[in-house]
Parts: C-alpha cells; sequence; structure tokens
C-alpha cells in the first residue's frame, strides 16, 4: 500500500469517527461552561419568551393590525356619510332656479323678515319705553307734526292715507312690487326709526324718491298720485299740522315741479317761494 | 428550535442542554483562553435568542448553531488585535510541528499528555484547518455541513481536513 493509499485509508477512518486521533481528542476533556454562565444565559432566554413579551410581539396582534384599522376607518366613513345632512334643492322651473339662487334673490326674500324687524322695532322700543312714546305723541299732537306715520298722523291725515290704499289698488294703478312695498311703508314708523335699523339704506333708497322731509308722509300710492298727495296736503292744513303740510308740499314740488296746485295751496306754496 | 421560536422556554433548556458542551470547546479551542470563550459562547446564544423569530427549518440546527458561531469567531479573531487568537483569513504562515509546543512535553508517555499535546498541536494549526477539525470533532457534521458552515467549498473543506489530520499525525508520531 503507497503512501497516499495508506493516508486516504486513515481520512476514510476518521470521517467514519473510528480514529485513534479522535478517541485522543475525546480524552483531552470534557470542558463545560459555568453554572453561572448556564444560568444568565437561561435567563435571557427564559425572558425572550416570557408572556408580555410575546403579546407585544404576537403574531395575532400582527395580522390583526390591519384588517382592524381597515373596519375601524370604514366605519367612521359610513357613519359620517349616513348622519351627513342632504343638501335641500329648491323645487322649480330651471329659469327660476338661477334667480332664486342668486344672492339677490336671496337678499330680496330675507329683506321682508328684516323689515319686520325693523316694522316691531318702534313697537319694542315703545313697550320698553312708553313714556317716551307717549311724550313724543303728545308733543307731535301738539304743534302738529309728528314723526310716526301710524300713531301720529292720525285723524283724518291716517284715515286718508288708508282710504287712498283702496282706490290704489281698485284701479291697479301701481304694480304688483308696489303693492306689496306699500303696506309695509305706510306701517313703517319713520326715516329716522328707519335709519336705526340695519337696513336704514334700503328704507332711505325708497323714500329717496320723494325726497322725504320731516313730517307725515303719505303712502306711495298716494305719492305717486298728484291728486291724491295733493288732498293728503290739504287735510294736513285742514287740521292745523302745517308743518306737515309744508314738507309734503316741498317733496311734492320736487316730484311734480309743474303741477298746477289747487287755490286752496297756493297761499302755502307762496309762504315757501315756490309760486 | 421551532418550539422555542413559539415560545417553549423549555425547549430551549433541552437544545441548550445538548450543545453546550461541543459549542463551548469550539470556542474555548479557537480563543484558548477561557474568559475570552465564555464570552464568545454568550454572545452566540445571544444571538440564537436574539433570531429566534427568524429561524426556519431550512437546515438542521447544528448547522445555523455553529454558522453563527463561526462568524462570531471570525468576528473575534478580526477585533482582537492582541494576536491572542490567530486569523481565519488564511496568509498568516503555517505553524510547523516542529515549533509547536510539542517539544517540551514529547517525553510523556500517558494518554492525558498525549491528549495535552494534541491540544497543543491543535492551537498551533492553522485556524481554517483547525476550524474544520474542531467541527468535525465536536459536531460530527458531515464535510457537506462543515464546508457551508465555514462558507467554502466541499473539496476545500476536505483539504484543509487532510492537512490537520497530516499535521497532527506526524507530530504526534514524533512522540517517542
Amino acid at each position: 500500500m503507497s503512501p497516499e493509499e495508506r493516508d486516504d485509508e486513515l481520512f476514510q477512518e476518521y470521517l467514519e469517527g473510528d480514529s485513534a486521533l479522535s478517541r485522543l481528542y475525546r480524552q483531552g476533556g470534557d470542558e463545560q461552561p459555568g453554572a453561572h454562565l448556564d444560568a444568565r444565559i437561561r435567563a435571557r432566554a427564559h425572558d425572550a419568551v416570557a408572556p408580555d413579551k410575546r403579546v407585544a410581539h404576537s403574531p395575532f396582534a400582527h395580522n390583526w393590525m390591519v384588517p382592524t384599522s381597515l373596519a375601524a376607518v370604514l366605519m367612521l366613513s359610513v357613519s359620517v356619510v349616513v348622519l351627513m345632512p342632504e343638501p335641500v334643492e329648491v323645487p322649480g322651473p330651471a329659469g327660476d332656479r338661477s334667480a332664486n339662487g342668486s344672492p339677490e334673490t336671496v337678499m330680496s326674500r330675507e329683506l321682508p323678515d328684516k323689515a319686520a324687524d325693523t316694522e316691531q322695532q318702534p313697537a319694542a322700543e315703545s313697550a320698553v319705553a312708553p313714556a317716551q312714546a307717549a311724550k313724543r305723541r303728545k308733543q307731535s299732537s301738539d304743534d302738529g307734526t309728528g314723526d310716526d306715520g301710524t300713531g301720529a298722523a292720525g285723524g283724518r291725515a291716517a284715515e286718508f292715507a288708508r282710504d287712498a290704499r283702496q282706490p290704489a289698488k281698485a284701479d291697479d294703478e301701481a304694480p304688483g312690487e308696489e303693492r306689496k312695498e306699500a303696506a309695509p311703508r305706510v306701517q313703517s314708523p319713520s326715516i329716522d326709526d328707519a335709519q336705526s335699523s340695519p337696513w336704514a339704506p334700503a328704507a332711505l333708497e325708497s323714500a329717496s324718491q320723494a325726497a322725504p322731509p320731516p313730517g307725515p308722509m303719505p303712502a306711495s300710492a298716494v305719492r305717486d298720485d298728484p291728486r291724491a298727495w295733493l288732498r293728503f296736503i290739504e287735510s294736513l292744513l285742514d287740521e292745523q299740522k302745517l308743518e306737515g303740510a309744508k314738507a309734503n308740499l316741498r317733496a311734492f314740488r320736487g316730484r311734480y315741479p309743474d303741477y298746477p296746485l289747487p287755490a286752496s295751496l297756493v297761499p302755502l306754496a307762496a309762504s315757501l317761494g315756490m309760486e | 428550535m421551532l418550539m422555542y421560536r413559539d415560545g417553549d422556554a423549555n425547549a430551549f433548556d433541552l437544545l441548550y442542554a445538548r450543545h453546550k458542551g461541543a459549542l463551548f470547546r469550539y470556542c474555548l479551542r479557537h480563543c484558548r483562553q477561557r474568559s475570552v470563550a465564555e464570552e464568545t459562547f454568550q454572545d452566540v446564544w445571544m444571538r440564537v435568542i436574539g433570531a429566534r423569530e427568524r429561524y426556519e427549518a431550512r437546515a438542521k440546527f447544528t448547522t445555523w448553531l455553529y454558522r453563527i458561531a463561526h462568524n462570531r469567531v471570525i468576528d473575534g479573531y478580526r477585533s482582537d488585535n492582541s494576536g491572542r487568537i490567530q486569523s481565519l483569513d488564511g496568509d498568516e504562515p503555517e505553524v510547523e510541528p516542529a515549533a509547536s509546543p510539542l517539544d517540551e512535553p514529547r517525553r510523556r508517555a500517558s494518554s492525558q499528555q498525549q491528549a495535552a499535546q494534541l491540544r497543543a498541536l491543535l492551537a498551533a494549526l492553522p485556524a481554517e484547518q483547525r476550524d474544520v477539525f474542531l467541527l468535525h470533532e465536536e459536531t460530527g457534521l458531515s464535510l457537506e455541513a462543515i464546508a457551508e458552515i465555514s462558507g467554502v467549498g466541499r473539496e476545500t473543506a476536505k483539504s484543509r481536513l487532510r492537512y490537520a489530520l497530516s499535521k497532527l499525525r506526524a507530530a504526534l508520531k514524533d512522540e517517542p
């Protein structure tokens, strides 16, 4: 047997675990780690799989984290969609829809409410301060003027104003919109009250057509009819409400500069330097 | 190991009891100093514990364990600047048996003395040859598994082992 063959044979024996060299190696010693090292490693191993840590790294928790989150998000979304109020659509023709939806339309629809608020304001005011209201009424009755279109301008002027509304309705001279305006305007207390309200500009704009003077003013239907307005001024004169008559005559002339005055009002116009 | 991965701490105790002696000797033969060997040994087990959740039974646990140990020993060689641990990189000059510590105990004839001589010869071997010899002696793994642990081919592992055996036998034959 050649040395190479002998070497191969020894190597094969060694691989099979039956060699003198292996036996000698095993006789060399059976060293073991110390007991303290055993305890430390085992403790670390046990701590690593302790129940509290296993819960944190639980594969169950990992697997259910994403589905649970998705379910929560889905539930919240559905709740929001279901509970959210739907926008109310105003039924009506397509042509009117744009007009109704415009800011101007919305504003004009709100205005009567606001006007109603301003109309109620004097009543509330008088309720709060009845003494002041009574004083104001007394003063207006004394000097023949009044800042109140309903209460202060009582008597014939108020009756006339009420009567004047009827022909306007019957003749249908005033357009429908004006008829609508007429009612609140007759009831509107005064320009001063209107100025104190947040809607004063709107009231002033409508009143500026007749250059509103201080004193009782007839309804716009009356002002639109020069003869009716003149009769209203005559009634003021009859009731000795001179300042109111002057103010109305000035306003009348501002609006109808060439309209002939009746003979009963010529002296008053002359006193104002109009004729 | 699968049982331990799934939370059975007692499974680790069995695993540890089965492998601790061989692994400790593997570390001790490489590191030569007991304190360094204990440090390496503990570190290997810590890595096993830390990597338990990623463990998959694709190979024998022994192969996986000694792969970790082999890498840890290499890290120890590379980080040790004192020269107390020989490098496994393979470029170091081989230690001749004549220069080994065999000279001193050569005259002793008892088996214990021979075993001590063998350990001394083993320490004098190149690290790669020592590594394959220790892996074979301590684990009984096949050449393929040893090659896998060492990260080399089977023939390379076989060659290293043959060189180691030849040197050891030659040195022991010189024993009077």
